[in-house]
């Protein structure tokens, strides 16, 4: 029998500071000629992502070929061949798609923005159309790298309905509390092609109301408070690249123990498009969601998106997994950080994206050890202002029920889910609309919510991790 | 109630139950022969569907493979413009169709379900091309009589209702594959579509795994090619028989995976688009959670491999060939998009040798599997 040798593995990408442990999801096959890995042909393990080879993730291995093969956080995979030597330790370094820009690179990881086309030439409109619907190939150089192509973000496609911004000039409002609404608004330059700048101006005493029934905001007076850390990363863009606007701001911290308080959402305004996104907030221990920037992105004149990003670099990966529904992957990684999501209870929103994961793939094991079950409960019982709490333990209870009181309590659940508001994760309104109409015919109390879940779900964006609602461009309120 | 029935290989054991469907002649859309609706949105006759459908229908009849379910039945609904009757491709019998209208459709479901109830563990896949509309988590299915009546919703299929209304039946593994338009509408605002079902809980012992594919984005049209399968069907039969698979369960013991039917059909679409075939269009996946696979290969699958060159310019004039290992074959490569040479190989080793001018031949040897691998070859 040969003697094992080690491969060293992470996943390259310019983060510009320390990398992250849990980066990204890999396979590693054997190869076909290698007979030495006997059983042992296939691993799954969570990798490192980082910028430079300090900390990679070592793995025993028998010597031969070996293959890698990383689904990346913001989509697409990569594969990398290496070979194993007996009683030597191989380093694979795995390049990966990096960020257009420098200081997007974690809003790249989150899958916010594309990755870079590093051959980018000067197009006809039609192939730069095409480039920015995120169908990117890159060449990789001469590693053998293959590359599923990074499905990106896709503007989706305009509602007739919606139609143009109202306005020849898209504004920019801040207010502060208890309303806290943040809005940006894209200015396209006739100049400079597709190119956008971003302003921002502040208004007191904003009104913004919120609920299942109704989504309206209107505008009070100009306010000279500029809302905290208001930082532009990426305000400007030029022609040929993909458009889009970055801003970045905190916000107050929140006591979360003394509810109610006031949710947070950011509006974001122009070519075409409005979107009410909801602020993951409070985020971090201290009741506050640290630095949040959104990303306001158009691929032609009249088409865009908009996607809030968390500065969380230890849920990074899975909110980018999470992004585009691949929840098999998030399920890793939310194993990995149970105890830093769940421990305690004192990230309930962050503990909710991991409940959702672990919800949505692991109630199947019935014979596993489903202890996360109370963490779930726990989630709905302590905090009476989350939304996502109650809908996690009703999705728990109706599709895995351990007796049949179990719907029951589900019902409850969902009504309750209904009461406190919008949630905040997207994966929640399909799983409350889902519950509510499985459980209506034996408890017709549920019944009023549903046209108004089904109503806010279709303004729903569903390829973002937080709630976005794309709203018409008429103040006038109603989804 | 009719049967829909046209295929069932009569073998003993559990069932792959399926239900194929495929919608092109709308009579009260724009271009049908009866009264038009109001709500036509202007959607029209599709060429497309019925071929897809077909198409589909003869790779579950002839093609699915799984030693779990030897049983397999296919349920078959057309609506086009000249009906003609299904031809089994193994039996060569031929057999009169219904048309697919929403009270056929519903009759078919009902009939499809009940199948996979018998067992108790049966598998069960649907598989709808014609129009659709959608608009954040909604969406509705057109059947050929929508628009029949002043109300046109009432007859449209609710699909969220049909995903959730069969997860209280039996069958634990469902697949979906939804090959229509998820174009937004207004008239998404006010109505719904019909249920087909009653939704109700599960009480099953084996929580569902149900993983659907659709053709395209939410809010995104998706494209068929007249009187030839669209781009998702050509690309989903060939994922489920070649380009979904892997080996990890054994070597040479080659499954179609859910998971790896969504990276597939990904990467095989993208393909169609690159060659200028066909307009942007991306498929998507969703409650893909847990893994179960589809079908198993009967034998060992192709593998694409693409060749580039620096300096790019270099592949016109260079002579390239694929050596395969198993069996010992030279391939020519079959394809030239610009800059790049692909081929497709069986699966394992490969040595690529290439002239590119240089003088001294180059050569790498890649593990080829599915999905693809690339090959990058510099000149000296």
């Amino acid at each position: 029998m040969s003697n094992r040798g080690q491969a060293r593995l992470q996943l390259l990408k310019d983060l510009g500071g320390p990398g992250i442990d849990a980066g990204a999801i890999a396979e590693i096959r054997a190869g076909y000629g290698n007979k030495n890995a006997g059983g042992e042909r296939r691993q799954t393990l969570i990798i490192p992502t980082m910028n430079a080879p300090s900390a990679p993730i070592t793995v025993p291995l028998a010597p031969g070929t070996w293959s890698v093969e990383v689904e990346l956080p913001w989509g697409g995979t990569v594969t990398q061949d290496f070979e194993v030597l007996e009683n030597e330790s191989t380093d694979v370094d795995i390049e990966s798609p990096q960020s257009p820009h420098e200081e997007l690179t974690w809003l790249h990881l989150q899958g916010a923005v594309p990755s870079a086309d590093i051959e980018f030439e000067s197009q006809p409109e039609t192939e730069r159309e095409a480039q920015s619907e995120t169908l990117m190939h890159e060449i990789l150089g001469d590693t053998g790298l293959s590359l599923l192509e990074t499905r990106g973000l896709i503007g989706a496609a305009r509602n007739p309905r919606f139609g143009k911004a109202a306005g020849a000039q898209p504004k920019v409002r801040v207010s502060d509390l208890p309303m806290q609404v943040i809005e940006l608004a894209l200015h396209k330059s006739e100049s400079a092609g597709l190119s956008a700048t971003v302003s921002v101006t502040g208004y007191r005493d904003n009104a913004m109301r919120i609920d299942w029934g109704t989504i309206a905001i209107t505008r009070g007076a100009i306010s000279d408070a500029p809302f905290a850390d208001l930082e532009t990363i990426h305000s400007e863009v030029g022609p040929g690249d993909d458009a889009f606007v970055t801003k970045t701001f905190s916000l107050p911290a929140i006591d979360y123990h003394q509810a109610p308080f006031e949710r947070q959402w950011v509006h974001v305004e122009g070519f075409g498009e409005r979107s009410l996104l909801s602020v993951p907030s409070p985020w971090f221990p201290d009741g506050s969601c640290g630095k949040i920037t959104v990303v306001a992105r158009f691929v032609e004149e009249d088409r865009g998106f908009a996607q809030l990003v968390i500065d969380d670099p230890n849920m990074a990966a899975l909110l980018g997994y999470m992004t585009d529904d691949r929840l098999h992957r998030a399920a890793l990684l939310a194993d990995y950080a149970q105890d830093s999501l769940f421990g305690k209870m004192i990230r309930p929103l962050a503990a909710c994206c991991g409940g959702y994961v672990l919800v949505a793939t692991r109630l199947h094991d019935r014979k596993a050890d489903q202890h996360w079950r109370s963490w779930v409960d726990n989630l709905n019982n302590w905090f009476e202002w989350l939304p996502d709490g109650a809908i996690l333990e009703g999705f728990m209870r109706l599709n895995g029920p351990r007796d049949i009181r179990d719907f029951d309590r589900a019902a409850e659940c969902f009504a309750t889910a209904f009461d406190r508001g919008l949630p905040f994760i997207t994966l929640g309104l399909p799983w409350l609309l889902s519950g509510l109409r499985t459980l209506e015919s034996s408890h017709p109390t549920l019944s009023a919510a549903i046209p108004l879940v089904e109503r806010v779900a279709r303004l729903s964006d569903t390829s973002r991790p937080f709630t976005t609602l794309r709203l018409p461009t008429n103040d006038s309120g109603g989804p | 109630m009719s049967s829909f029935i046209v295929h069932d290989n009569q073998a003993a054991g559990r069932a792959m139950h399926a239900l194929v469907i495929g919608v092109g002649y709308y009579p009260h859309l724009l271009g049908g022969t009866g009264p038009r609706t109001d709500s036509h949105d202007g959607m029209g006759q599709l060429t497309s569907p019925p071929v897809s459908a077909r198409h589909v229908a003869d790779w579950l009849a002839k093609d699915f493979h799984h030693p779990d379910f030897p049983r397999h039945t296919v349920a078959l609904l057309l609506s086009e413009d000249n009906p003609q009757p299904y031809v089994d491709p193994l039996s060569r019998s031929s057999v009169p169709l219904e048309e697919a209208t929403f009270q056929n459709i519903k009759d078919a479901v009902t009939q499809w379900r009940q199948s996979g109830d018998q067992h108790g563990d049966d598998m069960l896949v649907f598989y709808f091309c014609g129009h659709g509309i959608s608009e954040g988590h909604s969406m509705v299915l057109l059947p050929s009589d929508f628009g029949s009546d002043a109300n046109a919703y009432d007859h449209a299929i609710d699909f969220l209702n049909l995903y959730d209304g069969m997860n209280q039946y039996k069958a634990s593994r469902q697949c979906f594959f939804v090959d229509a338009c998820r174009a937004s509408s207004d008239t998404l605002d006010n109505n719904r579509g019909r249920n087909l079902l009653q939704v109700r809980p599960r009480t099953e012992d084996e929580v569902r795994v149900a993983p659907v594919y659709y053709a395209t984005l939410r809010g995104e049209d998706s494209y068929g090619r007249e009187e030839r399968p669209s781009v998702f069907a050509e690309a989903l039969i060939r994922c489920l028989n070649n380009y979904g698979a892997h080996d990890d369960e054994g070597e040479s013991d080659w499954r179609v995976s859910n998971f790896r039917l969504a990276e597939a059909l990904d990467h095989l679409m993208l393909r169609a688009r690159k060659d200028g075939s066909v307009p942007a269009q991306v498929p998507q996946a969703e409650s893909v959670r847990l893994n179960f696979y589809i079908n198993h290969l009967r034998s060992p699958p192709e593998a694409n491999i693409y060749v580039y060159a620096t300096p790019p310019q270099a592949l016109m004039t260079a002579r390239v060939t694929c050596q395969s290992t198993n069996p010992p074959t030279v391939i020519t490569p079959d394809s030239n998009l610009a800059n790049e040479w692909a081929v497709s190989v069986p699966s394992g080793e490969v040595e690529i040798a290439a002239d590119l001018g240089g003088g001294t031949p180059l050569t790498k040897t890649v593990e080829a599997r599915p999905i693809f691998r690339n090959v990058h070859l510099s000149q000296p």
